[in-house]
C-alpha cells in the first residue's frame, strides 16, 4: 500500500491550500507570484532505467494572455532532435556542435532519442491526437519533427484558459548533448511537450539546433516521478514527498512555481550534501547530489554556490527559491555545465587542482538569473544569458578568488576567468555580431567566441566605460524590472542608457546623430539615444575589431646637432624631443588614454579619441621617454592584441627565453621518445 | 664457461666507460632542439621583448597571457613552430648513427668520441635500418592488437566504473601493452648487439642480411634464458628514466613563475640527460648479457669454419669476460 510520510503529507496540504491562501509558498521565499504563470503542468511519469526511457502523462493548463484568440498551438519536442534526420544532428556534423559532435557517417543506434505523444486531448476540444502535425518554421525541414503544432477545432478566446491531457514515451538517447543517459545515469532534460512561447504578437517556437537553447513560458510544475528504489533523484523545485511502491519502484513528488521548465536527474550513486544560505528573501537549501565517485565534489560545489549566492544577492538581486539543487553529472557524459530552473549540472572530476570545479558551477548558477529569472529568448538572443552570465562569472568569480586567480592558482602559474573570456573571443572576433541568432552564427566555434567570450568583455570594457558602480547598479535595476519576464536586447541596453545617463556617465545625443544607428528589435523601455550607442553599434550590432597599437617611440635631443655633454649630471639638462606614434589598427573606434613613462619617473598621461588612423604625441623634456601604453588601466579588455598596446625602450628577454626553453625542451623530449623505436 | 654478471652494475660500467656517447648523443638532441627553436625565439621576442604585457611572463606565469602570445604566433605565417619539428628528423637519424657506434665501443671498448661513433655507425646504418624495420613489422600488429585490446578492457571497465578506480584500471590496461611494448624493445636491443658482435666477428664481408639473420635466434635464446633479470633490468631503467623526467618536469613547472629562466632549463636537462642515460644504460646492460653469452663461433665463420683448439676458444672466451668482469 502506498505510504506518505507525516512530512510529506503535511508539504502536499500546504501545496494545496497555497492557492487559496496569502501563506507563503512552499517553492519560493516570496508571499506573492513573482511571474505571470501561463502554464501550469501536472505530470506523472514512470521511469523505466533500464531501457533508458519513460512513459508519463502530462496535464497542461495554459492561459491565454495574448489578447487575442489562438487558432493553434505549437509544442517543442526537444529529444526528437537526437535523430540523424533532425535539424540538430545536420548542423552538428555539418558545422559543430557546441557539444558531443556526430561526425562519422553512420548515426549509432544508442544515440537514437525521440518523444512520441501517443495521445493528446482537451477539454472542451475532444481528441486532438489527429490534429496534431510536424512542423519546422526554421528551415523547412520536415525530418525534424522538434516542433509539431495543433491546430484548435476553435478558437481559445483572450483571458480562456485550455486544459490539455497528453500521454508521451520518451527514449533517451546516450548523451549528445544537454540531456540522456550514461551509464546508469539518467537527466531528463527538456523531456516532456512544452508549448512555445506567443511573444511579440506571434508564436516563438524554434525547432532544436545544434548551438540553441530554450525559450518558455513561466508556470507551475507539479511532478510525479517513478523510479527504482535505489535511484536517488535530483530535480527542479522543491521535493513534496514519497512514497514506496510494491513493486520495488518509489514515486517522488516535486512542486515548482514561477519557474519556466522543468528537469531531473537520476542515479544510484548519488551521496547528498546538503547547505543553507540565509538570503535576503529567506533561507535557500543548497542540495548537491554528487558522485560517489567524486568524493571531494559535494562540499566545493555547495562552498562555490553559497559564496555565489551571498554575490548576486548583494550585487544583482535576491535569489527568491527555496532550494537550489546540484547534480554531479556522469563522467564523459555531455551532461555537465547545464542549466535549468533552481536545477544545473556541474562538471569535476576525481582529480580536478584548478577551479573549473567551481567556474562551471558559478556559472551554471548564474542562469538563474540570467535564463531562469530575466528569461530571454535564448534562440534569438542568447547572448543576453550566456554572455552577461560569463561576465557577470567573471565579476563573482574575481571578488572570490581575485581577477587573475580566479581560473587558475598555483605557486607557478596562473589564469584569471576574464582572460579566458578574451581569448575565447579574440579568437573569432568578426565573424557574426553578439545579436546573430544562435542558430545563424558561422559556426559553432564563432557562436561560442563571440556569444560567452565577446559578450563578456565588451560589458566588462563598458564597465570601464562607464564605471563599475554605474555597470553594478545598471545590471541591478535590469535584473529586477525584467526578471519574470522576456525582454530583449535594447531593453537590456536602454537600461544601462538609462542608468549611465542618469549617473552623469553618459550624455544624451541629439536627435538626427549619426552614432544612434538603428534601434533594432522589440523593447519595453524607450529609446535613450545615448553617447553609449557609438560604443553599442560597434561592440553589439557590429563585427568592429578594436585593435589600438604603439607603434613607435623615439626621444632625440632637440638640439641634435650639439654633442651631448660628458657630465652626467649636465645630461640630464639636455631637452629631448620625443614622439610616440599610435596607430589604430582595426576599424573599432574607441578613445584611449596613453601613459608616457619619462627616464626621471615623471608619468604623463594623455588622450587620443581614435577618430583617425593614427596620431603623433610629441614631448619635449630633460628626459628620454621609457615607454609608452595605450590603456594603461588595462581596462579596454577588447582590443584583440594586448601585447601591441605598449612600448618599453627597455627590451624585456626573459618571456623568449622562457617559452622558447619550454618549447625546446618539450622537443627534446620528444625525439628522445621518437629514437625508442630504433 | 657462460657467465652472469650482473647486468645493472655491468652495464652502468660499459655506459660510464664509452660516457663521450652518451654526451655526443644528449649534447646533439640538445643543440638540435636550441638550434631549430631560434626562429621562434625570435618571433616570440618580437612579440614580448618591448611589451609591457609581457611582464606577465616574467615574474609570473600568466596562462592568459600566453595565450596571448600563442594567438599572436598563429597570426604569423607559422613557419617559426613548424621549422622547429625539423629537429627530429635530423636527431632521428644522427641517433641511427650513433647507437651502432655506442655498441660497438661497448663490445671493443674502442673509442667512443664522435668521428668513431659516426665511422661505426655508417658501417652498421643500413643493419640497423633493417632491424628497425623488422622492429615495426612485428611490434605494428603486435601492439595495434594490443591497444584494439586495450580499447575493450578500457570500454569494459568504462561501463561500470569511474573515477579514480575506473582510472587506475584503465592505466593498468596500459601498463600491460607497455611491459609488451618493452618486451619487444629489449629482444629487438638484443638483436641489434648481436648483429654487431657478428659484424665484429666477421670482418671478411659477410652479408649484412645473413648478420640480422644470424642474430634472431641468439637474442631470443639470451632474452629468455636470462628472461627475469633481463627484463626487470630494463623495465627498472626505464621506469627511472621516465620517473627522472617527469620528477624534473614537475620540478621545472614549479619555477616557471620566477624571473630566471635557468633553473626550469637546468631541471629539465637533468631529466632529460638521466631519461638518456638510462636507455644507454640499457644498451649496456644488453651488451653484458650479449658477451656473456655469444654467438659460438662456428656459426659465424662461413665457409670454412676453423676450429679452435679447446684451450685457445676457452682463452678467447675468457679474454672478453675478462675484459668487462666486475
Amino acid at each position: 500500500m502506498p505510504r506518505f510520510n507525516v512530512l510529506s503529507s503535511a508539504i502536499l496540504a500546504l501545496l494545496v491550500a497555497a492557492p487559496l491562501a496569502t501563506a507563503q509558498s512552499i517553492a519560493t521565499n516570496s508571499p506573492a507570484p513573482l511571474s505571470t504563470r501561463v502554464t501550469s503542468y501536472d505530470i506523472d511519469a514512470r521511469i523505466d532505467t533500464d531501457k533508458k526511457s519513460l512513459d508519463a502523462t502530462e496535464v497542461l493548463t495554459y492561459k491565454n494572455l495574448t489578447g487575442q484568440p489562438l487558432t493553434s498551438m505549437p509544442f517543442h519536442l526537444y529529444l526528437n532532435g537526437f535523430r540523424p534526420e533532425s535539424t540538430f544532428t545536420s548542423e552538428t556534423h555539418f558545422t559543430g556542435g557546441i557539444r558531443d559532435n556526430e561526425k562519422a557517417d553512420e548515426y549509432p543506434k544508442e544515440k537514437v532519442g525521440g518523444i512520441t505523444i501517443t495521445r493528446i486531448a482537451a477539454d472542451g476540444y475532444g481528441d486532438l491526437t489527429g490534429a496534431m502535425h510536424f512542423t519546422a518554421p526554421d528551415d523547412g525541414n520536415m525530418q525534424d519533427h522538434t516542433v509539431a503544432e495543433i491546430a484548435l477545432p476553435h478558437p481559445l478566446a483572450p483571458g480562456a484558459t485550455i486544459t490539455f491531457h497528453l500521454a508521451f514515451h520518451d527514449q533517451f538517447p546516450v548523451s549528445i548533448a544537454r540531456n540522456g543517459y550514461k551509464r546508469d545515469f539518467i537527466m531528463g532534460g527538456q523531456w516532456y511537450p512544452k508549448p512555445g512561447v506567443f511573444w511579440h504578437g506571434a508564436w516563438n517556437c524554434h525547432q532544436y539546433h545544434s548551438t540553441t537553447e530554450f525559450f518558455s513560458d513561466f508556470g507551475t510544475f507539479t511532478v510525479h516521478l517513478t523510479v527504482p528504489q535505489r535511484y536517488v533523484v535530483g530535480a527542479s523545485g522543491v521535493p513534496t514527498g514519497d512514497r514506496a511502491n510494491a513493486d520495488g519502484t518509489k514515486t517522488l513528488g516535486f512542486y515548482g512555481e514561477d519557474i519556466g521548465d522543468f528537469a531531473w536527474a537520476a542515479s544510484p550513486h548519488f551521496t547528498v550534501t546538503d547547505g543553507t544560505y540565509n538570503g535576503s528573501l529567506g533561507p535557500v537549501q543548497v542540495h548537491v547530489l554528487a558522485l560517489a565517485c567524486h568524493p571531494k565534489a559535494g562540499p566545493r560545489y555547495r562552498e562555490i554556490i553559497e559564496k555565489t549566492l551571498a554575490e548576486f544577492d548583494r550585487r544583482y538581486g535576491p535569489y527568491p527559491y527555496k532550494i537550489i539543487t546540484v547534480i554531479d553529472p556522469e563522467p564523459d557524459s555531455q551532461i555537465g555545465g547545464m542549466e535549468y530552473p533552481t536545477l544545473f549540472t556541474g562538471g569535476t572530476s576525481w582529480w580536478e587542482p584548478t577551479y573549473v570545479t567551481e567556474l562551471t558551477a558559478e556559472h551554471e548558477f548564474g542562469h538563474q538569473y540570467w535564463y531562469g529569472m530575466v528569461a530571454t529568448n535564448e534562440f534569438e538572443d542568447a547572448w543576453l544569458d550566456e554572455g552577461i552570465n560569463s561576465y557577470t562569472e567573471v565579476n563573482v568569480l574575481s571578488s572570490i578568488y581575485g581577477r587573475d586567480t580566479s581560473a587558475l592558482n598555483r605557486p607557478y602559474a596562473n589564469a584569471g576567468d576574464y582572460e579566458l573570456q578574451r581569448i575565447e573571443y579574440a579568437l573569432k572576433p568578426d565573424f557574426d555580431p553578439v545579436t546573430h541568432w544562435a542558430y545563424k552564427f558561422r559556426n559553432s566555434q564563432t557562436y561560442s567566441g563571440v556569444t560567452y567570450g565577446k559578450t563578456a568583455t565588451l560589458l566588462a570594457t563598458l564597465e570601464s566605460i562607464i564605471g563599475r558602480d554605474t555597470m553594478d547598479e545598471a545590471m541591478r535595476t535590469y535584473f529586477m524590472k525584467f526578471r519574470f519576464t522576456h525582454p530583449t536586447a535594447e531593453d537590456f541596453l536602454r537600461t544601462i542608457e538609462q542608468v549611465a545617463v542618469a549617473r552623469g556617465r553618459a550624455t544624451i545625443l541629439p536627435a538626427g546623430d549619426a552614432a544612434l544607428g538603428v534601434p533594432v528589435g522589440f523593447a519595453d523601455v524607450p529609446p535613450v539615444n545615448s553617447s553609449l550607442r557609438r560604443y553599442f553599434n560597434q561592440a553589439v550590432y557590429g563585427t568592429q575589431v578594436l585593435d589600438y597599437t604603439v607603434d613607435s617611440v623615439t626621444s632625440s635631443p632637440v638640439q641634435w646637432w650639439v654633442p651631448l655633454p660628458d657630465d652626467k649630471n649636465a645630461r640630464k639638462q639636455v631637452p629631448y624631443l620625443s614622439t610616440v606614434y599610435l596607430h589604430r589598427k582595426g576599424d573599432f573606434v574607441l578613445p584611449v588614454t596613453v601613459e608616457i613613462v619619462f627616464s626621471d619617473g615623471t608619468r604623463l598621461r594623455d588622450h587620443w579619441d581614435g577618430v583617425e588612423r593614427w596620431t603623433k604625441l610629441t614631448y619635449v623634456r630633460n628626459a628620454k621617454v621609457v615607454s609608452a601604453e595605450i590603456d594603461p588601466d588595462h581596462a579596454i579588455l577588447m582590443d584583440v592584441d594586448l601585447f601591441n598596446n605598449s612600448y618599453t625602450t627597455k627590451a624585456n628577454r626573459v618571456p623568449a627565453r622562457k617559452l622558447s626553453t619550454i618549447w625546446a625542451s618539450a622537443q627534446q623530449l620528444f625525439a628522445q621518445l621518437v629514437t625508442w623505436i630504433v | 664457461m657462460i657467465q652472469q654478471r650482473n647486468l645493472l652494475t655491468g652495464g652502468l660500467r660499459l655506459t660510464l666507460q664509452s660516457w663521450p656517447a652518451l654526451v655526443w648523443t644528449y649534447v646533439l638532441n640538445l643543440g638540435l632542439a636550441v638550434f631549430f627553436t631560434g626562429p621562434l625565439r625570435s618571433q616570440i621576442a618580437g612579440i614580448t621583448a618591448h611589451s609591457l604585457a609581457s611582464q606577465r611572463l616574467t615574474g609570473a606565469f600568466d596562462l592568459g597571457t600566453l595565450g596571448g602570445v600563442i594567438g599572436n604566433l598563429s597570426k604569423g605565417p607559422g613557419a617559426a613552430v613548424g621549422g622547429t619539428y625539423f629537429s627530429i628528423p635530423i636527431y632521428f637519424v644522427l641517433y641511427f648513427l650513433i647507437v651502432p657506434g655506442a655498441l660497438v665501443s661497448y663490445q671493443t671498448g674502442g673509442s667512443a668520441q664522435l668521428f668513431p661513433l659516426l665511422q661505426s655507425g655508417f658501417t652498421y646504418f643500413w643493419r640497423f635500418v633493417r632491424i628497425t624495420l623488422v622492429t615495426l613489422v612485428i611490434a605494428g600488429p603486435t601492439l595495434a592488437g594490443l591497444n584494439a585490446l586495450e580499447n575493450l578492457w578500457t570500454d569494459h571497465v568504462d561501463k561500470t566504473i569511474v573515477g579514480r578506480p575506473g582510472f587506475l584500471l584503465g592505466l593498468a590496461g596500459v601498463i600491460v601493452v607497455l611491459l609488451v611494448a618493452a618486451l619487444l624493445r629489449v629482444y629487438f636491443d638484443l638483436m641489434q648487439v648481436y648483429t654487431v658482435q657478428l659484424g665484429l666477428q666477421s670482418e671478411s664481408g659477410q652479408k649484412a642480411g645473413r648478420q640480422i639473420r644470424q642474430a634472431f635466434k641468439p637474442a631470443w635464446k639470451a632474452l629468455f634464458g636470462n628472461f627475469f633479470r633481463t627484463y626487470l633490468t630494463f623495465v627498472l631503467l626505464t621506469v627511472v628514466g621516465f620517473a627522472a623526467v617527469l620528477i624534473t618536469a614537475r620540478a621545472a613547472m614549479h619555477s616557471l613563475a620566477q624571473p630566471r629562466v635557468w633553473p626550469m632549463f637546468l631541471l629539465a636537462q637533468i631529466g632529460l640527460f638521466i631519461s638518456l642515460l638510462t636507455r644507454f644504460w640499457q644498451r649496456g646492460a644488453e651488451t653484458v648479457l650479449v658477451l656473456d653469452n655469444p654467438i659460438a663461433i662456428e656459426a659465424v665463420v662461413a665457409p670454412e669454419p676453423v676450429v679452435p683448439e679447446p684451450a685457445a676458444a676457452q682463452e678467447a672466451a675468457s679474454d672478453g669476460a675478462e675484459e668487462f668482469s666486475i
